[in-house]
This record gives structure tokens, C-alpha cells and sequence, in this order.
């Protein structure tokens, strides 16, 4: 049973962590030494699929056989939208047929023959499909600690907020046919949250955690309040079109009019150029996040001249103020939002961050003087704690062989203790309904109540029925005392 | 009796939708019981965490020697002890905190030294058995296992309790998970194969590094360190192998008493030796098959050869009896005829009617002779005459098929002989002798192309040279037979003409011949003894067949001729043609000559007659002659004289030799 494992999949990345019966989670690193995985697809043309990082470097020659931030599209067909379509189609290298659902790679087959022209071989692989080739990539890696080769290796995965509940059948079945033993899918917000052990002291007082996500693609926000242990969900916003490629972009910009003039020569011409530069600048942003400089150069960048340039964290950080503006305007709306439902919301006691975009410090900045009474919560590298997450969780399971796909329970919280005693004996109290239980429908609870009213042996057995009577929204409970 | 009260109790709940996720969560999950029966604190706390420990006999342990105490025991785990699972060594450990903590003691008033406190025996405990591989190495050497092997007595006592008990004891060291059981008495060979071959390849996880004598940790240098390491790797192989030898033995113990595989043993020997049993049985029943088949055969094939021998002579029998009867019923016709005085009316009736007997008898087939005899009882002369004409008929007819095909003969020979023969041709072959055309071709080469007026000087040169000294060739001719010579069209070269006539001639000679002989042959009134010994084998075959062996012989020789001229024609264009005229001739001459071969029976008949004619009798050579059909007294002599020469040239070759 032991390693758990658990899973981060998104549109740009993937994460991997294994926890041990001790409960402390690691992330485990891929084959070219990075804790996460790029979650690209591609094909060869034949019959090889190969995933991850070279995958990605091959996209910018091969863009028609890859296949990248396919994440978004894993959903029911019902949900996804003609919105979701516009947005999603632009990230894909390959086509998309809308109709079928599925990704057309295409591979020219160059012909033997000089006046044939070439021979295109096409292959489809739905959403579902590239998600289970991806996660396949992850059991490889869930191997190297996994070594029980008649149980598949028990995985929590996280799914993004706004995903509907039929999608994460899709996902545990695809996770499934990988060869995952998925015991339990869980909102990425939520596991984050529990990548810092928020709120696992049962005796605290409520508590309120806003999660800030800007992954690759998108970003959303939850608020969720958290009471002795139990997480519960207040308010989840998003998706918004803000993420980490936003930041690229600006970069990407700013290094276009540059060549443009220094060179008078515009890379915007030309798509390999602007692959050259998209690179370029994804690296130069990761390299930003924890350097103070780095020296931009990229080879050949267009009709032979090279461009080279030193850039500066300031100089990063001005040319994405732009979009930090955007985010945190968006932030803002969000949580008025929500204020103006739920007053208790006044005070947000923690924010977690997560998606690999929130480790550009200045935006950590942004978030941590927009809300200064919180704690900011980045211990953890943000694209990595959602997996950590979801491993603390797997430890949790109470049967790992069980698999719940059901998000929240409808439950009834008790926030005071009932206690049952015999006359005056109050030293001799039971407490029948402890604080911060919770019930989930009706429920006997037995009691055995101390004192000397009972009869010959000392003892006599109390039921105690609760009935929760719903009351305009409200519930009462109703407590009747059967004495056997 | 039961009472009951219902109160609405001013408790604060609130409803929430709570994520499925985090302890507290699970916590409170695992509260709620399936039944949705709580249970209190108290009870599970209690649950599944084995015997409350004596407090006295956890005083009793001196922290010190921490190494020796059953850390079973110090958790209250001594009964489940290692089927106790991480769990259950948890929650102990738990329980024994909570009632053994110092501070908590130190809160009820206890006195607690701190350094010499029992406690430490529990914290140790749990961290032998809370991590898994000291846990291993502790269960290893677990005081409580019974590493000793059963008895003789207790095994003939109760064999597979105690070696059910053993296996199971034993089968917690084992690496794979799924041991199998020892099994009863009517267990399958199958199981009790595999529960073997399992313990005898039995690989245990047992390991004894919890006995090291030194700490490796208490080496004060690099060296020193090692040392430690390997003296306490030494001990644990030693005592590694201690313990396989122990669970070999247990194996071979159990192996060699157990009563299953003698009788699997046996059950194998049997049916091994049932095997061979009918495999022999098999073999014999081949082999009794085989020598069966072998007699039979033999007796059939004698019976078969009885029926043949039995046959042929029944077939011997039957014709000699035929012959028998032929024979009496010839002599009865003669006894009768004779008897009728040949139902003769003169002398010379009696003289044909006599000749007539004989050719009825030679004639009639054994049914017509009974058939005569028998009319002849009845009818007398009358049907004897009608049988004596009917034979001169048959014989008459007989005579006539022979001629009309000695006619036919004839007529085909005639018809092929070309009767016209050109005289210029004629002329042209005596000019060209053979002698000629090989002073032509003797000339042609002698005077080549291109000498002036060559035919002339050639024909002058062939007249000259010419023995025969006939006929003058002109210019002319030789040309002409030059030409003709030169001519690969052998169709119109005279030369094949020539060849053609000389085999016609050679032919013909011999067609003349057989006439001959036929001729005298049909002269002969009454055939030869020889002729008419063969008319007798052949059960009534025709006479002419005799004669015409002879043609046949000389038929042979002829085509041979024929061959052989065309052949010698169709040679080189200058090849001579005298060869085949000499053989032709010859073969012709030897022929028509008195080398005429003696056949053994004219041999015979002539030693006879010489015999019988002695020296003086007057025209002994006539006579001898007359004796031997065919023959002249000419041949006679030479053959004689042959024959003299022959003996006389044998002698003297032997006594040349003597």
C-alpha cells in the first residue's frame, strides 16, 4: 500500500509526489532532473509517443505532431464551449477537430519519389488519450519507488477548481487505464491547501484561506474557510485568461522591438523566429524567478543575426507589470465579489499560492501587500504543492482501495459539545456530541451514562437520537433520550 | 422498559459542504461507524491494541539492557507478537505513552528519575518494532521461537500435527508470501510436490544482525569501524547458515518420514512396472503375431506348391493318358482296318487303303478317330473310305495352303526385281569398274584444277593404267562420272544404283534357294522323320513352318547385304564400291555353295548311315546320301572329308601337347 503517490496534471505541467507511511511528501524528478514535467505530446510519425521535455523542445520544428496544453479539453463534451474552443485552440500546435474531439497530428512522409508530392499520415488522439500517455509518463517515474508489482500504485490527483464533476470520472479513468490506481480526485485549491497543513489543528477557531492559481494558461481563485480540520469550500472564481503566457508574451514583445531596432529587421516575419524568442523567453522568465539577471542570447535569431542582451529582474518586472496590474484588478473584483455575499470574508487569514507563475516574486509581492494581515504561504515551490498535496492526502485515506470521485459531503458541523450527566454529577459528564464533529444524517449514539441511578451492575445503556430538523435553511437538532 | 424523552436542545450546528479531504475529515469519518454507531472514546482506544502490561514487570527491566527485553511484552504485545501489524505496534505504543509518560506519572505524584526510568524500555521498543527493518531483525532472534527440530518419538507419535506446527512456525521467515501448507494424509501429490520443492527451495528473510556483538556506531575510527563490521558480518553468515541447515534438516526430516511420498514412491513403482509390464506383453504379442504370420505364410506357400506340383501332374497325366488313347484308338483302328484286311477289294486298294490307315491316323485328332472307330464298328469300309477321304482332302488342302503361299512368294520377288535395266547403264557400270573409278580419283587428285586439257589427260591416264583394257573412256565420261562421284545427290548417282542391284541380286539368290528347297520339300511324298516329329509337337502345326526357317535364316543375311551396300555408297564420295560386291557376292556364294551348314540332325542321320553302309558296300556314298534329305553325296564327302580333317588336326594338337 505504501508508497501513495500524488499527481498534478494541468495544461503546461505535470508533477509527481510519493509519501510514505510516515506522511512526509517528495516530489520525485523526472529523467532529465526537473521535479516537474512538461506536458507535451508527440508523435514520430510512426508509432513512438513520446512525452515531456523533448517533447516540447521538438514542438518548435514539429509543431503539427505535437500536441500541448491539452488539459483543458478534457472535459464533457456538454461543457465545453465555444468560449473554451476559442481559447483553447489557440495554445494547441496541432489541429483540433471541434466536431470529434479529437487532435489531428500530421506527419509528412517524405516520398521516394521527386515529383510525388509527400505522403501525409495523420493520427488522432482524443483529449482522454494524450492525458492517459501523459500519465503513463508519470508511472514511470511512480516505478522507481513503487516496486509491488500486483497493485498499481495508489495516486491522488488534482483536478482545477472549475471543473465539473463529470470530468473527473474522465480523468480517473484515464489515470486508471495508465495504470494508476486513482483513490481520490481533488480540487487543486484544496490540495494546495493541504500541502501547508492548514488548519489540521481540530481545536482552532474558523479560518480563512484564499488560494491564488495562475498556472500556465489561466488562473483562478478559491476561498475556502477552514474549522477544527474540516475544509470547507466557500467561493471558487475563474477561469481567467491570465497565465504564465501572458508574462512570455511581454518578454516576447519586448525582445521583437528590440532586434527591431537594433536590426531593423522584424522577427514577427518569420514563425521560426518567433519560436526562437518564445523559447528564449520562457527560459529567461524561470531563470528571472530566483536570479537577479540573466544574459539573453539567441542564436541566429533571424537571416543569420544573432540577439543578445542582459536582462535585468527590474527590467522583467516592469514589462509584466502590466499583467500583474490585470491579475490583481481581477483578484480584487473577485474577493468584493465575495465580501459582499459572505461579510465573515472581511478577514483572509491565508493565501496559498500555487501554479508555477506564482513564483515570480514580484507578483508574490503584489499578492502580499494587497492582503497584508495574511499569511502568504510559498514554502513550497508553487508548481510543485499541489502535488504534495494531493500525496498528504493520499496518507489520509482511510481505504485507498476505495475510490471517491465525490468532492464535498453534505454534512452537518456541531460547534458546541453536548455533554449527558445524572443529576447534580457534573464530574461525571459524557460527552455524547463533541465540538467539531461532524454528522451526516440521523444518527444513534450510544452512551453509557455514570452515576447511581442506574440499576443493580452500575450501568444502564442511554440512546441518544439526534434528528436534524431543517428549519428554513437552518438546523436544529432534536435529541431524544431513550433509556434502555 | 424502555422510557423515552424528546428535548430540542439549543445545540450550534451549522450545514456545510465539507471537502472529503484532510485528517480531521477522515478522523470523524472513521468515528461514524458503517452501522452508524458510535463508539466512545474509551472503547477505541481499547480496541485491537493486545493485554494491559503488569506496571511490576515493567519496573523490573533495567533501561541498560534494553537489547535483551522482549519488546513484545514491554507494548503488551506478547501474544500477537510479530503478526501484530505496524498499526496495532502504534496504537500500543500510544496507549503506553499516555499511561507511562513521566510527566504524566510525575503529575499523579510518582518519583521519576529521569536517566534509570522505564520508559526508556518503551520508547526503545517502539523503535525496534516501529520501523520495519530493526523490527525484522528483532523478530529474527524473537526469544519466543522455537528453533529446535521434533523428536523421533513425537514424530512417530503424530506426524502431521507436529509437522504442521513446524512448517507453519517456520513459514514466517519465508521472502515469498504465499507458503504452502504441509497438508494431511490424503493430501494430492501435486500439493505435497510443490509444499517440497518450496522448503527445499526455501529462502528466509530471517537475519541476525540484531545479535551483533559490537555496535558499529561505537568505533571510534575508520578502521576500527570496519573491523567491527566484519567480525559482526562473519557472525551473522555463520549463523545464517546455522539456520539453513536448521530448516534444510527440518525438511529432510519431515521428507524422509513422510508417509505420502513412499507412497508416492511406491504408486510410481508400480505403475513404472506396469508399464514395463505391458510393454513386454505388447512386444511378446508382437512376436507371437509375427511367428504366427511367418507359419501361415509358409504353409500356404507349401500348399500352393502341392497344387502346382498336383496340378502339373495331373496335367502330365491327362496328356499322357491322351496320348494313351490316341495311341489305342489308332491301334484299333489299324488292328481293325488290318483286322477288315483293309476292307481291301484288290492288292493295290489294300496298298492305298494301308497308306490311308496311316494318314488318318497322322491326320485325326483323337475325337474323329473315336468317332471313326466307332462308326466303323457300325458301318464298316463305308466310313472308312469317307475318313480315308476326308484325310487326303485335309492333306490335299494342306498341301494347297502351302503352295498358294509359296505362289504368293514368288509373285512379290518377281514383281520387285526390276526387270528393266538400261543398256547404257550396263555399259556404264562395266566401264566403271571399281579398278576404273580408283584410277579416276587416283587422277583427279594426281592432276589438279587448272591443268591444261585435265579430263582429257585424265581419261588418257585411266586407259593407260586400265588392266582390264576394255572399253576406252573418253574425256566425256570421266567428267560425267566425276561429277557424278562429286554429286552428295546419292539418289542419281549411279553408284547407288549399283549398290542397290548388288543387294537386289544377293536377295534374289537367296529367294531362289528357299524355292528349292520348298520344291523338294512338296516333291517328298511322306515328309521326313524330323518334319514329322515336329508336326507332332505342335499338335498339327503346319509342315511349311520347318521349311521356313530357312528363308527366315537367309532373310537375315540378306537385309544385312542390302544394308551394308548403301551404307558403303553413302561413305565417301570416292569410297570404293568393290567391298560391298565382294561381300555381296561372297555372302551369296557361301550360300548357293556347299559350306552349307549341317544341322545336328543331318549329322546325325549321316554318322548312321555311315554306320549302317560299311566301307564295302558298292555306291556307298549314293546311299548314304539317299539317307539324308537335302543332301548330295557330294556335300556327303566334304563333310566327311571335314570332319576327318577336324579329328585328325585334334589329335595332333594333342599330341603336340603330350
Amino acid at each position: 500500500m505504501w508508497p501513495r503517490f500524488g499527481i498534478k496534471i494541468g495544461n503546461s505541467t505535470l508533477c509527481i509526489a510519493y509519501v510514505k507511511a510516515d506522511g512526509k511528501a517528495e516530489v520525485i524528478a523526472n529523467k532529465q532532473g526537473d521535479r516537474v514535467s512538461q506536458a507535451c505530446l508527440l508523435w514520430d510519425g510512426d508509432s513512438e509517443i513520446e512525452c515531456g521535455l523533448t517533447a516540447k523542445q521538438k514542438m518548435a520544428t514539429r509543431p503539427k505532431q505535437a500536441v500541448a496544453h491539452s488539459f483543458q479539453l478534457l472535459q464533457p463534451k456538454e461543457h465545453l464551449t465555444e468560449e473554451i474552443f476559442s481559447n483553447a485552440l489557440k495554445d494547441i500546435p496541432c489541429d483540433f477537430d471541434k466536431e470529434e474531439l479529437v487532435f489531428r497530428m500530421e506527419h509528412a512522409v517524405p516520398s521516394e519519389k521527386e515529383d510525388q508530392d509527400d505522403q501525409i499520415v495523420t493520427k488522432e488522439l482524443s483529449a482522454y488519450q494524450v492525458t492517459m500517455e501523459l500519465l503513463r509518463a508519470e508511472l514511470e517515474l511512480a516505478h522507481q519507488y513503487h516496486t509491488d508489482a500486483d497493485q498499481a500504485p495508489i495516486a491522488v490527483i488534482s483536478i482545477p477548481s472549475y471543473y465539473p464533476a463529470e470530468a473527473f470520472k474522465l480523468l480517473s479513468d484515464a489515470a486508471e487505464t495508465a495504470g494508476f490506481h486513482v483513490a481520490q480526485i481533488i480540487a487543486e485549491p484544496t490540495a494546495a491547501v493541504l500541502g501547508y497543513n492548514i488548519g489540521e489543528d481540530e481545536l482552532q477557531a474558523r479560518q480563512h484561506v484564499l488560494t491564488i492559481k495562475c498556472g500556465g494558461l489561466y488562473s483562478d481563485f478559491a476561498l475556502f474557510a477552514v474549522q477544527n480540520g474540516f475544509f470547507i469550500e466557500l467561493a471558487t472564481f475563474g477561469p481567467f485568461a491570465i497565465g504564465g503566457r501572458q508574462f512570455t508574451e511581454a518578454l516576447v514583445q519586448f525582445i521583437c522591438e528590440e532586434f527591431k531596432r537594433k536590426y531593423k529587421l522584424d522577427p514577427h516575419e518569420s514563425r521560426r523566429s518567433l519560436a526562437k524568442i518564445r523559447t528564449a523567453a520562457a527560459n529567461c522568465k524561470h531563470t528571472l524567478t530566483t536570479m537577479p539577471s540573466t544574459q539573453l542570447y539567441i542564436d541566429s535569431l533571424m537571416d543569420g543575426v544573432d540577439f543578445n542582451a542582459q536582462m535585468s529582474r527590474a527590467r522583467f518586472e516592469s514589462l509584466i507589470q502590466p499583467v500583474i496590474n490585470n491579475l490583481m484588478q481581477q483578484l480584487g473584483e473577485c474577493i468584493e465579489q465575495a465580501q459582499q455575499k459572505r461579510p465573515e470574508l472581511k478577514r483572509v487569514d491565508h493565501i496559498v499560492l500555487l501554479g508555477a507563475t506564482m513564483q515570480i516574486p514580484k507578483l508574490q509581492a503584489a499578492v502580499a501587500s494587497r492582503f497584508p494581515d495574511a499569511k502568504l504561504h510559498n514554502s513550497h515551490s508553487a508548481d510543485e504543492v499541489v502535488a504534495i498535496g494531493c500525496a498528504r492526502q493520499a496518507v489520509c485515506l482511510l481505504d485507498p482501495l476505495e475510490q471517491q470521485l465525490q468532492k464535498a459531503d453534505d454534512c452537518v458541523l456541531v460547534e458546541d459539545d453536548l455533554y449527558i450527566w445524572h443529576r447534580d454529577d457534573e464530574a461525571n459528564a459524557t460527552l455524547v456530541l463533541g465540538k467539531g464533529s461532524i454528522r451526516a444524517g440521523d444518527k444513534e449514539i450510544l452512551a453509557n451514562l455514570p452515576g447511581p441511578a442506574a440499576a443493580e451492575d452500575g450501568l444502564f445503556q442511554l440512546e441518544v437520537e439526534v434528528n436534524w430538523n431543517d428549519k428554513d435553511g437552518n438546523v436544529v437538532p432534536q435529541v431524544r433520550l431513550s433509556c434502555m | 422498559m424502555t422510557n423515552s424523552l424528546e428535548l430540542e436542545v439549543p445545540l450550534k450546528v451549522a450545514r456545510h459542504q465539507i471537502e472529503r479531504v484532510g485528517l480531521a475529515y477522515f478522523n470523524a469519518r472513521r468515528k461514524i461507524a458503517p452501522g452508524g454507531v458510535e463508539r466512545s472514546e474509551s472503547d477505541e482506544k481499547l480496541e485491537g491494541v493486545g493485554e494491559e502490561v503488569e506496571i511490576s514487570y515493567l519496573k523490573s527491566l533495567d533501561p541498560k539492557e534494553w537489547k535483551d527485553q522482549d519488546h513484545y511484552s514491554v507494548l503488551g504485545l506478547g501474544k500477537l507478537r510479530f503478526e501484530a501489524s505496524d498499526d496495532d505496534i502504534r496504537r500500543a505504543y500510544r496507549r503506553m505513552v499516555l499511561q507511562h509518560h513521566p510527566d504524566k506519572r510525575k503529575a499523579k505524584g510518582e518519583v521519576v528519575i529521569n536517566d534509570e526510568d522505564y520508559f526508556t524500555c518503551i520508547t526503545k521498543a517502539y523503535e525496534i518494532l516501529g520501523t520495519s527493518k530493526p523490527r525484522r531483525s528483532f523478530d529474527s532472534v524473537d526469544p519466543e521461537f522455537d528453533d529446535s527440530l521434533p523428536s523421533q518419538t513425537e514424530i512417530d507419535n503424530d506426524y502431521f500435527a507436529v509437522f504442521n506446527k513446524m512448517f507453519k512456525l517456520n513459514g514466517r521467515w519465508s521472502e515469498r508470501p504465499q507458503v504452502p501448507d504441509f497438508g494431511e494424509v490424503d493430501a494430492k501429490r501435486e500439493e505435497v510436490e510443490r509444499f517440497y520443492n518450496f522448503w527445499y527451495d526455501f529462502k528466509s528473510w530471517r537475519e541476525f544482525s540484531y545479535l551483533d556483538e559490537e555496535d558499529k556506531e561505537k568505533g571510534q575510527d575508520r578502521d576500527e569501524r570496519r573491523w567491527i563490521e566484519k567480525e559482526n558480518k562473519a557472525a551473522r553468515i555463520k549463523r545464517k547458515k546455522e539456520e539453513m541447515s536448521r530448516i534444510r534438516d527440518l525438511v529432510n526430516l519431515a521428507y524422509n518420514n513422510d508417509k505420502r511420498i513412499q507412497r508416492f514412491k511406491q504408486e510410481e513403482k508400480d505403475r513404472k512396472a506396469a508399464a514395463k509390464r505391458a510393454k513386454m506383453d505388447a512386444v511378446q504379442a508382437q512376436k507371437a503375431e509375427q511367428e504366427k504370420a511367418v507359419r501361415e505364410a509358409a504353409l500356404a506357400k507349401e500348399r500352393a506348391d502341392k497344387a502346382e506340383q498336383k496340378r502339373i501332374e495331373q496335367i502330365r497325366i491327362e496328356r499322357e493318358q491322351q496320348k494313351k488313347v490316341l495311341k489305342k484308338e489308332r491301334k484299333t483302328l489299324r488292328d481293325k482296318v488290318k483286322d477288315c484286311k483293309y476292307y481291301a477289294k484288290n492288292d493295290k486298294d489294300q496298298l492305298k487303303h494301308m497308306e490311308g490307315t496311316e494318314k488318318i491316323c497322322e491326320t485325326f485328332n483323337l475325337a474323329e478317330l473315336q468317332a471313326l472307330n466307332k462308326a466303323m464298328e457300325s458301318k464298316g469300309r463305308e466310313s472308312f473310305v469317307a475318313a480315308l477321304q476326308t484325310a487326303e482332302q485335309k492333306i490335299a488342302a494342306e498341301l494347297e495352303e502351302i503352295n498358294q503361299t509359296q505362289a504368293k512368294k514368288l509373285a512379290t520377288a518377281t514383281a520387285a526385281a526390276p526387270k528393266a535395266a538400261g543398256v547404257k547403264e550396263v555399259k556404264k557400270g562395266e566401264l566403271w569398274s571399281n579398278e576404273n573409278v580408283q584410277l579416276l580419283i587416283k587422277a583427279v587428285n594426281l592432276f589438279p584444277a587448272g591443268t591444261a586439257q585435265r579430263w582429257d589427260v585424265i581419261a588418257t591416264f585411266i586407259n593407260q593404267h586400265s588392266g582390264s583394257g576394255g572399253a576406252q573412256v573418253l574425256a566425256r565420261d570421266v567428267l560425267n562420272k566425276a561429277k557424278a562421284l562429286q554429286n552428295s545427290d546419292h539418289s542419281k548417282s549411279s553408284l547407288k544404283t549399283q549398290a542397290n542391284d548388288a543387294a537386289f541380286a544377293s536377295f534374289e539368290k537367296s529367294k531362289k534357294e528357299v524355292q528349292v528347297s520348298n520344291d523338294i520339300t512338296i516333291g517328298e511324298e511322306a515328309p521326313s522323320q524330323e518334319s514329322k516329329e515336329n508336326v507332332k509337337q505342335n499338335g498339327g502345326a503346319h509342315p511349311n513352318q520347318v521349311n521356313n526357317q530357312k528363308p527366315k535364316q537367309n532373310g537375315i543375311s540378306t537385309p544385312a547385304a542390302a544394308a551394308a551396300a548403301p551404307a558403303a555408297g553413302a561413305g565417301a564420295g570416292a569410297a570404293p564400291p568393290a567391298a560391298p560386291m565382294t561381300n555381296g557376292t561372297g555372302g551369296a556364294g557361301g550360300a548357293g555353295g556347299a559350306s552349307k551348314t549341317w544341322t545336328k540332325e543331318e549329322q546325325a542321320l549321316l554318322e548312321q548311315a555311315i554306320k549302317s553302309y560299311p566301307t564295302t558296300t558298292p555306291d556307298r556314298w549314293d546311299r548314304i546320301a539317299a539317307c539324308i534329305p537335302n543332301r548330295s553325296k557330294k556335300d556327303c564327302l566334304r563333310r566327311v572329308k571335314e570332319l576327318v580333317e577336324l579329328v585328325n588336326s585334334k589329335k595332333e594338337a594333342q599330341a603336340a601337347v603330350k
